[in-house]
């Protein structure tokens, strides 16, 4: 089962041995009164220093719980029941509250889905900013206040923003203030949920573009979620594509854009025309994703494949290596070994 | 990469943050038939039910308990609590158990009248606001908010100074001071049931208006109806103790109220004869933490956020 | 600052109503209780008295519109006619002798219950089914339950009576010379310490359990869990982020409870003998002196208006949305 990912990634951003975030076989689970849900269930991945790695899935398979999960923001009745999650070699889970208070922002920051109800709307955007400073580097006010005009500066806001309150902004301007807010103490991870969903297209690709920028010049590393796969293809180097709470299928991003392997990656990618290029036709997914809690027997996926076999009612498939850098888990798609884990002689 | 920088997002100011409405607002429509659940397997609920149920019992029972005139004095003064009198009797002879059975006649049929006929007239005020919206909602919110505004009391004293006394005149005046609170929380509720698809469509298949209001609207809108019924009794009980103790009620009548204001005029503090007061202030206090804990209950039946949970 | 106006505006309608509610009501209410109170009073009286009261209550063959027009007129000039009971003491000093106490009363009281009330709330709601939030929120509302009066017989029988802690009614010891020195101070706060538990006791539970409530409802926003993502320590969360939003709706309350405050003093003044103006107002009743009654009910109104603003105006400074930009 571990042998899933091996750092692999395109274009010279290839991660290092040692990755930023290593997710094992996490496993959270929700109890309500209906019975025990698995909301993620066994996801590992790794995310390599400055590699921006992609998390694509429809509203509710579970990858905004893995961010929360990360972050250790999940709520009861939601609970890791199983895995690990590191983040430079050291084990988020169990963290003490304190230990985990200083890592939070300095090490991983996140950008929340609206930027309108992450703000504090009764304190003025600059005080937001500033108490990173205060708390964390326990830094005078004054020298806060600079280091919070600086990182306006960063996202193309003019300083004096700072006394405006959240709602005197625009969306835009409100999401890339919580961008400058997450990059404040130069994580090394920033995990961005749904970054731009509540923003017009325009607003979406600037700030997409900004984020890449500052990503390439800062060098942090991005775990980036969304169900807008055209987005993710264009801004991720390496993308997942998770489907009721597992992995369906990882590689890097322009192999999956041009070959994507799981019925479901291939689906996701027609529900979403790409920002250039020609208008494909739409192939809108039937039905809904399974409420986790009726998961279908064998593969989750299967009583909305388009190419299901009487196999895939039966037998649940793992998530195993199909190509160089490339996981997928589909019965279709035919198992291959990596050259250099066949047996030696 | 510079973005239009639209001026901001207009934000809806403080007009319906006000407190209760706020609260309330967030209760689902719970119809009947699930509250009524909710309420016979909830704790609170079945507590402050029990103790009710408890209290009219007595109420109409105490003929029966304790036979006759109970104001009639007798021949033990300020006794106490004793098997002959079990919670002893008064400075003038009358046995105080008696005083706060018969007490509890009157004190909870007021009560329950004012707070039918407060929630009633809230009702009424509320949906017809939220229905007809415009003028009219303008001006009767402008009624509610300033009945809500001007202080209860001191305008119970006063509209009791000029009313003849009388137990009408306490349920006139009390209805008077109390419909306000009400009509603003249904008001607010059901401004948003009025938004529902379902009312436009019994505007549009022609409903009569008071149709709509009182078998569309208020239906769904059962649960704060009930929450609003339980703080009128409450506030019906207390502010009829209040009034009778400060002596501007009916003194000759026998309730709660004037109980306690007789036991204060005969200075049974100053005696030392504890056991005149706590009957009566006790039930009091008993009947509104048991209606109050029903409200709880309702709060917690139709708003899940509110039930207690433990974290782990 | 349209806002602003705009409440100044209901303020002044609500103003007017109660005016023209005291201008009416003895005008219009059944049992003819004027005539009760000259019946009480007219021969004790000199004929320019009786003709002025006559003119009050609307016993003078001048058209209504213009005895209201008169009357507010008057209210205007501050003259809201004389006592009776405290003849020839005009109306407006008998108040002026005595709103001192019930302010005193009113607000130690206010501010002691609103303060502990709502810090209590915000840590009940921060612990969530700890021992603060399970104890509490039931015995502070089974508290709140007993009527004031009996709360404060109880509390004047226990520490008053049996104990002999408290003095048991007045404002400060007879005799007792009023001046800025310590043992009159001390003497004042002693005589106030009952009534002003009393009234905190009862109303402290509502605080609580509001402030708890919204407590609740602020911390699930997003802007907490970002909060929390930002590694800022919990007190900070807890008051700069959760307490300050979920302030907003009880600062609103603020001014709505006010009328209960009032109503709270007056039987809580009735039991204790204090003199304040809600005391006076029952006294008046009683001594069928209209004109104080009425006079005092518009004075409570006018005061529990004019707080409201203040609330409003203080509402405008916490939540920079109603700020209009």
């Amino acid at each position: 089962m571990s042998t899933i990912l091996q750092g692999g990634s395109d274009l010279g951003t290839r991660a290092s041995s040692k990755p930023v975030l290593s997710i094992k076989n996490l496993r959270v689970s929700y109890t309500t009164g209906a019975g025990t849900v698995n909301a993620v269930d066994g996801v590992s991945l790794d995310i390599g220093a400055g590699e921006i790695f992609g998390l694509a899935g429809e509203s509710g398979c579970g990858k905004s719980t893995i961010a929360n999960a990360v972050m250790r923001l999940l709520q009861s009745p939601a609970k890791i029941t199983d895995g690990t999650i590191e983040l430079n070699q050291r084990n988020v889970l169990t963290l003490s509250d304190e230990e985990l208070r200083r890592t939070r922002w300095r090490e991983m920051s996140m950008v929340f889905q609206s930027a309108m109800n992450a703000m504090n709307p009764v304190m003025t955007i600059g005080e937001q900013m500033m108490d990173v400073f205060t708390t964390h580097e326990k830094m005078p006010k004054k020298e806060a206040r600079e280091r919070a005009a600086h990182l306006l500066t960063l996202v193309d806001i003019t300083p004096d923003r700072l006394k405006a309150y959240p709602h005197q902004l625009s969306g835009g301007m409100r999401q890339r203030v919580v961008i400058a807010i997450a990059l404040a103490l130069n994580p090394s991870l920033l995990i961005m949920d749904e970054p731009t969903t509540a923003l017009d297209v325009v607003v979406q690709r600037d700030i997409m573009a900004q984020i890449k920028e500052l990503q390439q010049s800062l060098g942090f590393s991005v775990l980036f979620i969304t169900h807008d796969i055209s987005l993710m293809v264009e801004l991720s180097h390496r993308m997942a594509v998770m489907y009721a709470g597992r992995l369906v299928e990882v590689a890097p991003s322009n192999v999956l854009l041009d070959d994507p392997l799981h019925p479901y990656t291939t689906a996701l990618m027609n529900a979403f025309p790409p920002l250039s290029g020609p208008r494909t036709e739409l192939l809108g997914l039937p039905d809904a994703p399974p409420t986790s809690a009726g998961r279908p027997s064998g593969c989750s996926f299967h009583p909305r494949c388009p190419m299901a076999m009487d196999a895939c009612k039966i037998q649940d498939p793992v998530l195993r290596p199909v190509a160089e850098h490339h996981d997928a888990a589909c019965l279709l798609v035919p198992e291959f070994v990596i050259p250099s884990e066949r047996p030696a002689k | 990469m510079s973005i239009s920088q639209s001026p901001g997002q207009t934000v809806t100011p403080m007009e319906n943050a006000t407190p209760p409405a706020a609260k309330r607002s967030i209760l689902a429509k719970v119809t009947g038939r699930g509250l009524i659940h909710g309420l016979l397997t909830n704790k609170k609920a079945l507590f402050g039910l029990t103790i009710l149920f408890l209290f009219v019992l007595l109420a109409v029972m105490a003929p029966l308990i304790a036979p006759g005139n109970p104001s009639n004095f007798g021949p033990d003064v300020s006794a106490a609590p004793s098997s002959e009198h079990w919670l002893g009797t008064t400075a003038k002879g009358q046995d105080v158990m008696a005083l706060t059975l018969w007490g509890s006649r009157s004190s909870l049929a007021v009560g329950f009248a004012v707070g039918l006929i407060a929630t009633f007239i809230g009702c009424l005020v509320g949906i017809a606001s939220a229905y007809f919206g415009k003028v009219a909602d303008e001006l009767l919110s402008l009624l509610t908010n300033i009945f809500l505004l001007i202080p209860g009391l001191p305008l119970l004293v006063v509209l009791a100074a000029f009313l003849p006394p009388g137990p009408t005149t306490v349920v006139i005046v009390l209805v008077i001071t109390g419909w306000a609170g009400s009509a603003r929380v249904l008001r607010s509720q059901a401004l948003s049931i009025r938004g529902k698809d379902f009312v436009a469509a019994a505007i549009v298949t022609g409903e009569k208006t008071w149709r709509i209001m009182f078998l569309e609207i208020m239906p769904n809108m059962a649960s704060i109806v009930m929450s609003t019924l339980l703080g009128c009794i409450i506030y019906g009980i207390g502010a009829q103790a209040g009034l009778e103790f400060l002596g501007l009620g009916d003194t000759s009548s026998v309730s709660w109220g004037t109980n306690l204001y007789w036991a204060n005029n005969d200075g049974a503090m100053m005696t030392g004869d504890w056991w005149v007061l706590i009957p009566s202030g006790l039930a009091i206090a008993l009947i509104a933490f048991a209606l109050a804990m029903i409200n709880y209950a309702v709060d917690e039946v139709t708003n899940p956020r509110l039930r207690a949970e433990k974290k782990d | 600052m349209r806002f602003l106006l705009r409440r100044l505006g209901f303020y002044l309608i609500a103003f007017w109503a109660c005016i023209t509610l005291n201008f009416f009501l003895p005008r219009l209410m059944p049992g003819d209780p004027v005539s009760r109170m000259f019946a009480q009073v007219q021969n004790q009286m000199r004929p320019d008295q009786i003709a002025a009261l006559r003119q009050l209550f609307g016993l003078t063959n001048k058209p209504l519109w213009q005895q209201y027009l008169d009357y507010i007129g008057n209210i205007f000039r501050g003259d809201m006619g004389i006592s009776l009971s405290r003849f020839p003491t005009p109306v407006s000093s008998v108040i002026s002798s005595e709103i001192g106490w019930t302010l005193l009363l009113g607000a130690t009281s206010l501010i002691i219950a609103v303060v502990l009330g709502n810090l209590l709330g915000i840590l009940a709601a921060w612990r969530r089914g700890k021992f603060l939030d399970s104890v509490f929120p039931p015995l502070l509302v089974f508290v709140g339950s007993f009527p004031y009066f009996w709360l404060a017989m109880a509390a004047l029988y226990l520490f008053g009576i049996v104990l002999g802690w408290f003095p048991l009614n007045h404002a400060f010891t007879d005799g007792v010379e009023p001046s800025f020195s310590f043992s009159y101070v001390a003497d004042v706060a002693n005589h106030l310490v009952l009534p002003a538990l009393t009234i905190v006791l009862v109303s402290i539970g509502g605080w609580m359990l509001g402030m708890r409530n919204t407590m609740i409802a602020t911390t699930a926003e997003d802007y907490i869990t970002m909060a929390r993502a930002k590694g800022l320590r919990s007190g900070r969360i807890m008051f700069h982020y959760a307490a300050r939003n979920a302030m907003l709706p009880s600062i609103t309350s603020f001014g709505m409870s006010l009328g209960f405050v009032v109503g709270g003093a007056l039987l809580t003044e009735t039991v204790f003998a204090y003199p304040g103006i809600g005391y006076q107002l029952l006294n008046s009743v009683q001594g069928l002196d209209y004109p104080l009654t009425q006079g005092i009910f518009l004075t409570i109104t006018t005061a529990v208006l004019a707080a409201n603003f203040l609330v409003d105006i203080i509402y405008v400074r916490l939540d920079p949305r109603v700020r209009v930009s």
